[in-house]
């Protein structure tokens, strides 16, 4: 067994030299491989020789562009792309390790928030304002590549754009039309653009808009209602704050307790909102606007969609006979409206970690590569691929195109904000009950979450 | 010049470094275990999950020196090192275990990255937690793989704890759909808190674990009779049986079944029936009907109805031998026959509080209903006995009732089965009435030997439906947490096999044990089916089905509108192992 170790550690030793000056797997001779760490098989690099190595491929001109575009990089930059499937494990361990150690194994790695933000937090990742010019589009236009703002001024987690990856899980405000005309209300939309879009005018609309409509005594229509879940996390937004961002936890802090008491005041204080489903309020919640007992709630495609509400391409049932228009949120006392973030960022970025050899070649080969539709985004964001998220906010055209331009707008401002991931679940339906006053809500919750950030951060 | 020496200088450095972690040993000393001396009879396979794989073990030579082989069949190997036995009362000091796996180039040559976990059950109830491993890259290949217990973690001497090392990410078998790369383990090293190292007793052995019989797509058989004498085997299309004993047709009745355990390469099996005065007939198989074969495709069940079919009504003309055979070479352990009952199941359930008792043969014992009992009893709810008793029987007794002192199921109409027996509101209904309120106050539990009852509880009825004629949904093994899904597009045999009758079957574990699929791109919406108010899964034992029926009240009745995709989701964290679509029993 001992000489087993021995030649192990020769042989490797011999491997890890030859292939840490030769690259990872695969480069051609005497060119510079460009590694993409990841965990799923993705297509095109310089190690696929046809179109139809790619087990998805449909003919389209998007995949041809994408072979082709592998092959003007390596014209352009004299190198080779190759992603590399290090398994999602094998991708923490080679950051993990080769980072730490100097000498990463790849040159980008595909990472998720949480491999990503313990990466960055570690010192691991490169700082893309420290390395690209001021003027770059990551910077500027972001027409192809974004970047995940963790709040520490850095530009570290690369995330391309693309409509679809933009739009979805976003949760604007959406507001019954009718009921805002019927009241003869400014619409918000103005307020927002004029920035009067704020808490107290959101209240105040909410008071005027819950009624008893039928003189029985009790409210048959409420300002609001919406599931704990999306309206915390955009409340949040909203006040210019977050719960769960690094590593220590800020649901006990002042701005959190704005977001608290102005919800629980909205049950409590100034009965406006409609009363909290005890059970099932994930699905009862997401409902309500439908039967029109509300004015407002949170919205998302995915929620209109799954209660089939308008019969945009022919295949619903039925149509909602009333517009839910899309809005950014009020702006809190301590938010601004310049600045409030809009959409809790998920998905999939990219980090170039410490180590690499001219980082800033290896960002601009990502970005050209990134970029196959050369600036094009007619061609990415296809209409037949983006024809659902179009169409299924609405029945008329131009309040599809706004709400999928308000979605495109949340979609652009990302906060990074793991309150919704930590599988801490504080007792919302209680705290609308007035259980709780929300110092006591945050007393009782803001352990949780930092212990369940200590897990994630360690 | 220096700048490419410097490079080589600092690969070297790190090389070495790397090279000395993925050796036996961080300070020297020869590892608890290294297989140099060829035994391996403290490591055994748990086969307890829905995606457990047969894999065979064996120490090879490996890289000049020997290591366990894991050769993996086709799913995913979880291998159980006894450290209960190896370490004896040191277990208790056991603070970390590293070990160095390797893995094999796929059949084309190339490596492809591979993961799993190293699971550690500790404490007196074998809690589970884990820690993750990688191979992700050639040049790291072996590499390193450690388990570290937490603060909050600690084996204990006696309590049978173990460790499970599992390969759950094979790129390679991802990637081309063939059979998983083998593994290989060695240099495997037990340390205390203190970074000592543990000595351990290699000729500890592996004590098999009982993890339960896999059921699914089958009915419960109950009041079985063996046919005796019948372990047979034979090559792919040769048959093999003997002649049934007069217990065996006399069993042979309306409702029951023949149940087959038995290993076959291609996975199936079928009886025939050679003299049967219909002709030499195959039953289950080759066009005439489908057996029910579970997922481990190691027990196949066929209706007494299906073999009426293809043989006639009069079973005095079925012939006198009954024989089994597969498409591929087969063994069978054992035949049995009793009656073919469908697997029940609770939801909405309600628990009977404080309902333990006990009592001698024919006595009674129970408890005033609570209110809660009472409400649950309605059309279509069943009464749960988790029970033992000497005789496997059990029933309840309503002494209170209207009707009279009633006992109801003593007359073989309870299904009892694995320690649980059930009644259906029906049943009680039938002998006490259909008011409720005159049922009296009190439920009983009897039996016809000693028992003791350990719980009631009530809920709502429903069965899992046997199934025949499985197509798989290829490469439907995923995960995802709580509220989240993840599926696949559906391919053409599954489209085609989702017709009225057939039933969405999935294997998997959640935490909750939820799971129900999701149409995420149906006509009528986005779609949840089986869960969420959008109807009722029927789940069991990780098995959760959806009937094409439940997928045609929310989707509509034209399939090409159900989308393209099918998902599955839970209301907890998630695994899927498998999906398949199969037809359920007429």
């Amino acid at each position: 067994m001992k000489n087993m170790s021995r030649i192990i550690g020769f042989t490797l030793a011999l491997v890890l030299v030859l292939t840490s000056l030769g690259a990872v797997a695969f480069a051609a001779e005497g060119k510079r491989n460009i590694v993409i760490g990841l965990w799923w098989d993705k297509y095109y690099d310089s190690t696929h020789e046809t179109l139809e190595d790619d087990p998805s491929y449909q003919g389209t001109i998007s995949d041809q562009m994408r072979f082709d575009a592998v092959k003007k990089i390596e014209d352009k930059y004299d190198v080779t792309i190759e992603y590399i499937n290090l398994t999602y494990v094998g991708t923490q361990e080679s950051i993990n390790t080769s980072v730490l150690a100097g000498t990463p194994d790849c040159d980008i790695y595909l990472v998720d928030t949480a491999i990503g933000v313990p990466a960055v937090m570690n010192g691991y990742a490169l700082d893309m304002k420290e390395i690209l010019p001021a003027d770059s589009d990551i910077f500027t236009d972001k027409i192809i590549m974004n970047y995940l703002d963790l709040g520490n001024g850095g530009a570290y987690m690369l995330k391309p754009v693309a409509a679809q990856t933009q739009v979805e899980a976003t949760y604007p405000l959406m507001f019954n039309l009718q009921m805002i005309q019927d009241a003869n209300l400014e619409d918000p939309r103005v307020l927002y653009e004029n920035g009067e879009w704020t808490w107290d005018k959101f209240l105040e609309y909410c008071q005027a808009l819950t009624k008893d409509t039928n003189g029985d005594g009790i409210i048959d229509v409420y300002g609001f209602g919406g599931y704990e879940g999306e309206w915390f996390e955009c409340m949040l937004m909203s006040n210019g704050t977050h719960v769960a961002s690094d590593g220590i936890e800020n649901f006990s802090s002042a701005e959190v307790t704005e977001v608290l008491q102005f919800m629980q005041d909205m049950y409590l204080k100034y009965n406006c909102a409609y009363p909290y489903a005890q059970e099932s309020a994930s699905d009862i919640m997401r409902y309500i606007y439908r039967d029109g007992k509300c004015a407002f709630s949170p919205g998302a495609a995915w929620i209109l969609g799954a209660n089939a509400d308008y019969n945009w391409d022919g295949s619903a049932a039925s149509t909602l006979e009333f517009d839910m228009v899309f809005v950014p949120w009020p702006v809190g006392p301590s938010g601004d409206q310049a600045t409030n973030k809009m959409k809790l960022s998920n998905g999939e970025f990219y980090i170039i970690p410490v180590g690499v050899e001219d980082p800033e070649l290896v960002y601009n080969v990502f970005y050209d590569f990134t970029d196959w539709y050369n600036g094009d985004v007619s061609i990415r964001d296809d209409a037949e691929t983006l024809g659902w998220w179009y169409g299924i906010t609405g029945k008329d055209l131009d309040i599809q195109d706004w709400n999928f331009e308000v979605m495109y707008e949340c979609g652009l401002r990302e906060q990074f904000d793991l309150v919704s991931s930590l599988s801490v679940f504080p007792d919302f339906t209680g705290f609308f009950n007035g259980d709780y006053t929300p110092a006591q809500f945050q007393e009782t919750y803001k352990q949780e979450f930092q212990d369940a950030l200590d897990t994630t951060f360690k | 010049m220096y700048k490419k020496l410097t490079v080589l200088l600092l690969c070297v450095a790190l090389t070495l470094g790397l090279a000395g972690g993925i050796a036996y040993a961080a300070d020297g000393s020869a590892p608890s275990i290294d297989f140099e001396d060829g035994l391996y009879g403290f490591v055994g396979l748990d086969m307890s999950a829905g995606n457990a794989d047969a894999s065979v073990l064996s120490v090879v030579d490996y890289l000049g020196s020997k290591a366990l082989k894991v050769e993996v069949q086709k799913k995913v190997p979880y291998v159980i090192f006894e450290i209960s036995a190896l370490l004896g009362d040191d277990v208790a000091k056991l603070a970390s275990v590293t070990m160095d796996i390797g893995i094999d180039n796929g059949a084309d040559d190339k490596f492809y990255a591979c993961s799993g976990r190293i699971y550690k059950y500790f404490g007196e109830e074998n809690e589970k937690t884990y820690d993750e491993w990688s191979v992700y890259l050639a040049s790291r290949n072996p590499n390193a793989a450690k388990m570290a217990m937490d603060d909050d973690e600690a084996f204990i001497a006696g309590a049978g704890n173990y460790i499970v090392l599992s390969k759950e990410v094979d790129n390679y078998a991802t990637k081309t759909g063939d059979t998983p790369v083998s593994m290989y383990i060695d240099n495997v090293c037990f340390y205390d808190a203190e970074g000592n190292m543990l000595a351990v007793d290699t000729s500890a052995m592996f004590v098999p674990r009982e993890t339960g019989t896999d059921l699914s797509n089958l009915c419960w058989l109950t009041g079985a009779t063996a046919f005796e004498g019948f372990a047979k085997s034979a090559g792919a299309w040769s048959q093999d049986g003997l002649e049934m004993p007069q217990e065996i047709i006399d069993a042979l009745v309306p409702g029951s079944g023949v149940q087959i355990e038995f290993s076959s390469e291609s996975g199936d099996m079928w009886i025939v029936m050679p003299d049967s005065a219909a002709g030499w007939m195959r039953v289950g198989g080759c066009g005439n009907g489908n057996s029910y074969i579970n997922n481990a495709k190691s027990i196949a069940q066929i209706p007494y109805e299906l073999i009426a079919k293809f043989c006639g009504e009069d079973k005095s003309t079925w012939g006198a031998r009954m024989q089994c055979e597969a498409s591929g070479a087969w063994e069978v352990y054992s035949v049995s026959v009793g009656k073919l009952v469908p697997q029940i199941t609770l939801s909405n359930t309600v628990e009977f509080e404080g309902f333990q008792k006990s009592a001698g043969a024919w006595s009674q014992d129970g408890l005033e209903m609570p209110q809660a009992i009472i409400d649950a009893l309605v059309p279509g709810s069943v009464v749960e006995i988790s029970y033992a008793s000497e005789t496997g029987d059990m029933w309840i007794v309503m002494p209170d009732s209207a009707a009279g002192w009633m006992r109801v199921g003593n007359d073989g109409s309870a299904i009892c089965v694995d320690g649980k027996c059930y009644i259906t509101y029906e049943m009680i209904e039938a002998l006490c009435g259909a008011d409720t309120s005159t049922w009296g106050a009190r439920m009983q539990c009897e039996a016809s030997g000693a028992w003791e009852v350990y719980s009631v509880r009530v809920g709502t009825k429903g069965e899992m439906a046997p199934l025949s004629n499985l197509v798989s949904f290829a490469g439907f093994e995923t995960s995802a947490g709580a509220w989240s899904q993840d599926g696949l597009e559906m391919p053409q045999e599954i489209i085609d096999a989702l017709v009225p009758g057939s039933v969405v079957t999935i294997n998997f574990a959640s935490e909750d044990g939820t799971m129900w699929i999701v149409m995420p791109d149906s006509a009528a919406g986005w779609m949840r089916v089986g869960g969420c108010g959008n109807g009722n899964a029927a789940v069991k034992d990780g098995i959760s089905q959806i009937p094409y029926e439940l997928i045609e009240q929310y989707c509509g009745a034209d399939k090409t509108t159900w989308g393209a995709r099918m998902q599955c989701e839970a209301s907890s964290a998630w695994e899927v192992y498998s999906v398949a679509v199969g037809t359920a029993a007429e």
